[in-house]
């Protein structure tokens, strides 16, 4: 299962039978754009936000595509289709960990010659990824015992995809405290049964960002009951926010031991 | 340019398998929406291990997500879902050997010396003119026995105190002969390397703070004979390190080792961890998959990777197994007839195995093993037979198998797909 050049959820595309021709935007770092103003009596244009929309990433991968026979092309372009029936996981030799997801765009289908003298096409797979970034592709467990405050990896980029358990028996109300590199607070999570408390044999999964398996922000109990409305009405899921090198968070939780599973960003 | 309404906007959870249990979401609601049920009932087995390799506190009923290093390279790479059979820890006290039913020669080891890698550690000092022990009695069934222990080097004003330490986890006290004895040899950076004169060391892989978790199984002891162990032994075997931290030590009457049960002052119990869930799809042409990591030398019994149906084995049930002591993976269905088909990819404690059964549309099964990404062994399909109508229980079980041979096994990925599909495209994540 080495990776050659690509792989598709997980799978080299030489596993899948196909040979890669030619890739773009896999190692670009996409678009920023940031909101300006004109001055009066200023020069250009000046920058008036911190923050930046950020593009998605567009995969083209292409693929060629030679066939034994006009009948043959057919069933291997349909079979090429059928490679991206859902959510798309894109990895590459240069961090084979690394991975990003998007979904099948289009693809193209070009012939170099006459279509109908030689079977030869090149099939150009646009996977359009709504999230530029990569992530880990496997998480990072970090245990955190009730009580005491642990450090969480450092990612490189922005990131919401921390999955983080609640471990009973816990009393009530749960407070998660995320804090940065100074100790300072920088966001918490209160979590307050309505009565009750969350006992011995049960566990809460708490789903900060989007990822493959669950909807982004749900609080899911061990049973499969939704407790988001246990969430204060004034807070939101954590996020942790690139802040440059030396940026450090770590959590915390009086109540109860927790379990995060964190998988990194990276911007390439 | 024209759109076509394909309905709304779809934001719950994708998947195009009829069933999909990923280790890596620490849920037990698995992504296809069912939820599973968990048991396991004990207060002492150390919870999740974590990339750090730091234990996680005992809580009861909790599953134990846990980090491995699947390739050796000292990263813990891979996230799974332990489930391990009942066993006992016959070790008492085996985080604070300065207390009874320990019994000394030369210096007491000194208690809770240490706090590390989510465990209490023991400080032996004057080691190479001491030795600790605990008599542990007579075992149930004579065969190796399974033994664990973690085990890190003291700092001292250069480095680490260097040397060797004898740790004897099976001692045959009727015989005075080792079935078990490990030297660890601390080097002056504080990496430990570990001989086996006596049985067989299974593994022996970083935890947190440059400790060691050491398993292995002794060879063959006398059931009725009394058994004891040395956490200590510079007095018999003469060691020459003259300090080190050690915790954890653990013995089963089982070959082997499990995780690790924290005592006090009685042996400590754990029941088999239990996990199912419902499963709806009627009998069809299937695939199943489970991708893991082997937690077992010894297959004897057959233990499940997977079921469905009812527990325990009633009609019609189509599971995937491992039989003999050689490793073999089997697909097999009981219908009207039981027919199975198997491969031996060979798998040994600490594999990754993908096991595959594929339920074919003739009533047959074939099967697919992979050992370590290597080579796809593909076993023929059996003989055919009619479809059952519906499973003897519409439940998908994990580590159950036939006689109370429970599977041991760290799960990362169960999946079912409709239709026969090969191995590596059941490796798609989604």
């Amino acid at each position: 299962m080495t990776i050659q050049s690509v792989a598709l959820n997980g799978v080299p595309i030489e596993d899948l039978g196909l040979g890669l021709s030619g890739i773009s935007a896999w190692k670009d770092a996409t678009k920023r754009t940031y909101q300006t103003a004109a001055l009066a009596g200023g020069i250009g244009q000046v920058a008036i936000s911190a923050g930046s929309q950020i593009d998605g990433r567009q995969f083209q991968l292409t693929f060629a595509v030679r066939p034994a026979s006009f009948a043959d092309r057919d069933a291997q372009l349909a079979a090429l289709v059928a490679r991206f029936p859902g959510l798309i996981e894109v990895s590459t030799i240069d961090a084979p960990t690394h991975v990003c997801y998007g979904l099948l765009e289009s693809i193209p289908v070009t012939s170099p010659y006459k279509a109908f003298v030689t079977g030869d096409v090149s099939a150009a797979v646009a996977i359009t990824c709504a999230d530029p970034r990569y992530f880990d592709r496997d998480a990072q467990l970090v245990n955190i015992p009730a009580g005491t405050t642990v450090a969480l990896p450092s990612s490189p980029a922005t990131t919401q995809r921390l999955i983080i358990t609640v471990q009973g028996a816990t009393t009530n109300p749960i407070v998660l405290i995320l804090t940065d590199q100074t100790g300072a607070e920088v966001q918490r999570m209160t979590l307050t049964a309505p009565s009750g408390t969350l006992g011995a044999s049960n566990w809460l999964t708490i789903y900060c960002g989007k990822n493959e398996s669950q909807p982004a922000k749900t609080i899911i109990k061990s049973d499969g009951t939704d407790l988001y409305s246990w969430l204060g009405s004034t807070e939101d899921f954590f996020t942790l926010w690139e802040s440059g090198a030396g940026t450090q968070y770590s959590l915390s939780c009086a109540q109860a031991s927790l379990v995060v599973a964190m998988q990194r960003a990276y911007w390439t | 340019m024209a759109t076509y309404p394909l309905g709304a906007l779809a934001v719950a959870r994708r998947s195009r398998y009829l069933f999909q249990f990923e280790a890596a979401d620490l849920s037990l609601t698995a992504r296809t929406g069912q939820v599973g049920t968990f048991a396991r009932n004990d207060t002492q087995s150390v919870g999740v291990i974590d990339s750090n390799g730091v234990y996680g506190p005992a809580l009861p009923n909790q599953p134990r997500f846990i980090a491995i290093d699947t390739d050796g390279d000292g990263v813990r790479d891979a996230v799974a879902l332990l489930l391990e059979p009942a066993t006992t820890n016959l070790v008492e006290q085996n985080c604070t050997v300065g207390t009874s039913p320990w019994t000394f020669s030369g210096t007491t080891p000194t208690n809770a010396a240490l706090s590390l890698a989510g465990l209490s550690w023991c400080l032996f000092t004057s080691a190479s003119t001491s030795a600790a022990r605990q008599t542990i009695g007579t075992f149930a069934t004579a065969g190796g026995k399974a033994y664990s222990f973690r085990i890190k080097a003291a700092p001292n004003t250069t480095g680490f105190v260097t040397g060797d330490v004898w740790i004897l986890p099976v001692f045959d006290d009727t015989d005075a002969v080792a079935r078990a004895a490990v030297k660890a040899t601390v080097a002056a950076d504080g990496s430990i390397t570990f001989t086996s004169s006596v049985g067989t060391i299974i593994s022996a892989v970083r935890i947190g703070g440059g400790a060691y978790e050491v398993k292995g199984q002794s060879t063959t002891v006398t059931a009725a004979h009394t058994h004891a162990i040395y956490a200590n032994d510079g007095l018999g075997f003469g060691g020459t390190a003259t300090a080190y931290y050690a915790t954890g030590f653990q013995v089963e009457d089982r070959s082997d080792p499990t995780s690790l049960i924290v005592t006090a002052g009685a042996t400590g119990s754990r029941l088999a961890d239990t996990l199912h869930f419902p499963f709806n799809a009627p009998p069809q042409a299937m695939t199943v998959y489970v991708k893991g990591i082997v937690r077992l030398t010894d297959f004897t019994g057959d233990p499940y990777f997977l079921d469905i149906g009812t527990q325990g084995g009633a009609a019609p049930h189509f599971f995937v197994y491992t039989a003999g002591d050689v490793g073999e993976v089997h697909a097999e269905i009981h219908n009207t007839a039981a027919t199975s088909s198997a491969v031996l990819p060979g798998q040994g404690f600490g594999d990754t195995i993908e096991a595959v059964g594929i339920l074919n549309a003739d009533g047959s099964v074939s099967v697919a093993g992979c050992k370590n990404g290597g080579t796809i062994l593909t076993g023929g399909a059996s003989a055919s037979q009619a479809m059952p109508s519906a499973w003897s229980s519409p439940i998908l079980q994990l580590g159950w198998g036939d006689g109370g041979a429970i599977m041991a096994f760290a799960y990362q990925s169960v999946r079912v797909a409709a239709g026969v599909v090969p191995l590596n495209l059941m490796r798609a994540t989604a």
